[in-house]
């Protein structure tokens, strides 16, 4: 497919010496819903910034469908932005505030009005067209942001954290909702956030961003099932991660860490004898009876229960000293009794397929 | 309970009273003795009491008068107009343009500071360059540009609104940066990404964000000006006396204090309603962007 969006090599550094952005490598496919994901100042800001035109990379270049726009200004260039805290101009109208981009291309009053009102109406706001921002509430001067920069109908949507100001409930129904826009409107959207569900949930592509790096770039369960770090498992859903050493590879792996043993699915590039690190979802340990006969019993000691609603965590700690979670879905008939209570001891299985491995330098 | 609250408002009205009484001995008493006087008779060589508005009407009649307080109004106006005609992009540039917060502190200052100069050797100032002995002068001779002093360029209303725009144009920067700097600079890159140029966002989202700065430093400018009797006697010669002036030459040698105060009531009330007006804009404004 084709990119619209060609990030090649991209740095940026702020004062000489905080490397925000470094290197980045990144194509975007035209329609694609991609959010770059990362804890804070791992420079997702930047980069997307740098995409809108606010901030110019010291190397390499940004193309958008196919014309080098390094350097354009941002009032050049074919792509709007969502702002985190929507930047609305306190002295227009919500109807003013759509409009305002459309005055400057050559559209007659009617032509404005009617572009205007049908983006009011795309995100549900046409009864509040004559309102001031500060006579709005949050959610819906993040919906007049939203129509704003979309009245355009730029090839490019930008959203920095736009969903980070709003309650959980309006949240969640504002994903769905992006997410519908997105696929009625069909132009591409890339969005900053550092909430790993709502990545999971919007896009198409997550990139994890690490340090100005792109630490992993692929589709929602590729990251999930597939990490390619112990980073981007722990920061994509949970893990749980045991240091440990590579014991033999026959056979499989076979990975040991004091007296506790796991045998893992076979894997090129470990040898006996290396460190490495293996990364558990805590929602794929089952809880088995002491003497199991089982590939991978794991034994430890829970520490605390967590009530979640529609599942239970179990906070437990390894022989070795390590905390190791435990995610158990909760059955209709919500029976919490089966599960042990705090201070109890616990057996858990993990099934090969289950364990990710990680030579030691990958973090 | 609403006894209870009583000692309260008493240690209240304690606080207050300082600033009370000052403000009533200092102020409220000597503007209700000019009211007073504004309606006595001058009998010469003194006034004796009465209740009439001739003096007001004199005011209005006498082209003397009002025609003095005409060239003021004007003067105020100009000197408002050039204050903001350079005190704008000043500090546009200041806050907009300038990346070091050093460098813009500094020039900042260097606006502010002569507000720690004494008005009068501010004044003096130009008198110094602009007189015919003046520096002004003296270059304009020597480079050629002139073949022998001018006397234009001092005692005229040329002089006293480049005096009077230099003396008070930090009261004009001063609130225009402060209201530019409040301006989230989202807003300005908002524009910038919907597509607008430089030039539109000054004029469609900075200009409009900045007014009530503007109306601040009109107002007090305006207000500072029209009430100035320095600059005229230092640089305003005999066309440039301003109502201050006369207000002064009524209580002095035209021994009119009946007529001075009046004179000093009108203006008084020119002011208060300028104020009042500005205030009504700017809650306006207020109002319309929450
Ligand atoms: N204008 C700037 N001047 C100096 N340093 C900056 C500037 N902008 C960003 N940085 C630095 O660059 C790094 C990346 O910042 P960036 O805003 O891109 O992070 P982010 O991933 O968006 O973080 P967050 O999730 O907190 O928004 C940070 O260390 C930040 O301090
Ligand atoms: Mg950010």
């Amino acid at each position: 497919m084709k990119s619209i969006i060609e990030i090649d090599g991209v740095s940026r550094t702020f004062g000489g010496k905080v490397v925000a952005v470094d290197n980045v490598q990144l194509h975007v496919a035209e329609g694609e819903f991609v959010t770059l994901l990362g804890p804070s100042g791992c420079g997702k800001t930047t980069l997307l910034r740098m995409l809108a035109g606010f901030e110019m990379p010291d190397s390499g270049s940004v193309r958008l469908d196919g014309k080098d726009v390094t350097f354009l200004p941002p009032y050049r260039r074919d792509v709007n932005m969502v702002f985190q805290d929507y930047a609305l101009f306190p002295h227009l109208t919500a109807a003013k505030n759509v409009g305002f981009g459309l005055e400057r291309q050559k559209l007659d009053r009617a032509e404005i009005g009617k572009r205007v009102e049908s983006a009011l109406q795309l995100v549900g706001l046409s009864a509040m067209a004559d309102r001031m921002p500060h006579q709005l509430s949050g959610g819906q001067r993040q919906r007049v942001a939203l129509a704003r920069a979309i009245v355009r109908r730029p090839r490019v949507l930008l959203l920095d954290e736009p969903l980070s100001a709003l309650d959980a409930n309006l949240r969640e129904a504002m994903q769905v909702e992006l997410k519908h826009l997105h696929n009625k409107l069909g132009i591409t959207f890339i969005m900053v956030t550092h909430d790993q569900t709502e990545a999971l949930v919007m896009s198409d592509r997550i990139v994890v961003m690490h340090r100005g790096r792109i630490a992993q770039a692929g589709t929602p369960s590729d990251l999930y099932d597939r990490p390619a770090s112990t980073y981007v498992a722990s920061f994509v859903g949970t893990s749980n991660i045991v240091e440990g050493t590579i014991v033999s590879v026959a056979d499989g792996i076979a990975f040991e860490r004091q007296g506790l043993r796991l045998r893992c699915l076979p894997l090129p590039g470990f040898s006996p004898g290396q460190r490495a690190l293996a990364a558990i979802r805590p929602e794929r340990l089952r809880i088995v009876n002491a003497g199991a006969k089982e590939a991978n019993v794991i034994a430890c000691t829970v520490e605390e229960r967590l009530f979640h609603g529609n599942s239970v965590r179990l906070r437990c700690r390894l022989a070795s000293g390590e905390v190791f979670l435990c995610d158990r879905q909760l059955n209709a008939s919500r029976d919490l009794g089966a599960l042990p209570d705090a201070g109890q001891p616990v057996h858990f299985a993990a099934d090969p397929d289950s364990i990710a491995l990680f030579r030691e330098d990958s973090r | 309970m609403k006894e209870r609250k009583l000692p309260v408002n008493y240690l209240g009205l304690a606080v207050l009273s300082a600033p009370l009484v000052w403000a009533i001995v200092f102020m409220f008493v000597p503007y209700m003795i000019i009211l007073t006087y504004s309606f006595w008779i001058k009998k010469y060589p003194t006034f004796e009491p009465a209740f009439q508005f001739g003096n007001y009407v004199q005011i209005f009649a006498d082209p003397q008068y009002y025609q003095v307080l005409l060239r003021t109004m004007r003067i105020a106006l100009l000197v408002t107009f050039f204050s903001l005609l350079i005190a704008y992009p000043f500090a546009y540039y200041l806050v907009f343009k300038v990346r070091s917060a050093r460098v813009r502190l500094f020039l900042y200052m260097a606006v502010i500071l002569p507000l720690w100069v004494s008005y009068l050797l501010r004044a003096y100032t130009w008198k110094t360059i602009l007189g015919s002995q003046g520096v002004l002068n003296s270059f304009l001779v020597w480079s050629g540009l002139l073949s022998a002093p001018t006397d234009v360029l001092l005692y005229n209303q040329f002089s006293m609104v480049l005096t009077l725009t230099y003396i008070f144009i930090p009261f004009m920067v001063m609130p225009i940066y402060t209201s530019l700097e409040k301006i989230p600079r989202n807003l300005v890159e908002a524009a910038s990404d919907l597509g607008v140029p430089p030039l539109g966002v000054l004029t469609k989202v900075i200009w409009p964000l900045s007014l009530p700065g503007v109306l601040a430093g009109a107002t007090i400018t305006f207000c500072l000006t029209f009430g100035d009797f320095i600059a005229p006697i230092l640089v305003g010669g005999p066309d440039g006396s301003m109502i201050s002036n006369v207000i002064t030459s009524q209580y002095g040698t035209a021994l009119n204090w009946p007529l001075g105060s009046a004179l000093a009531i009108l203006m008084l009330v020119i002011v208060l309603a300028i104020i009042e007006l500005s205030d009504r804009l700017q809650k306006a404004e207020r109002i319309a962007t929450g």
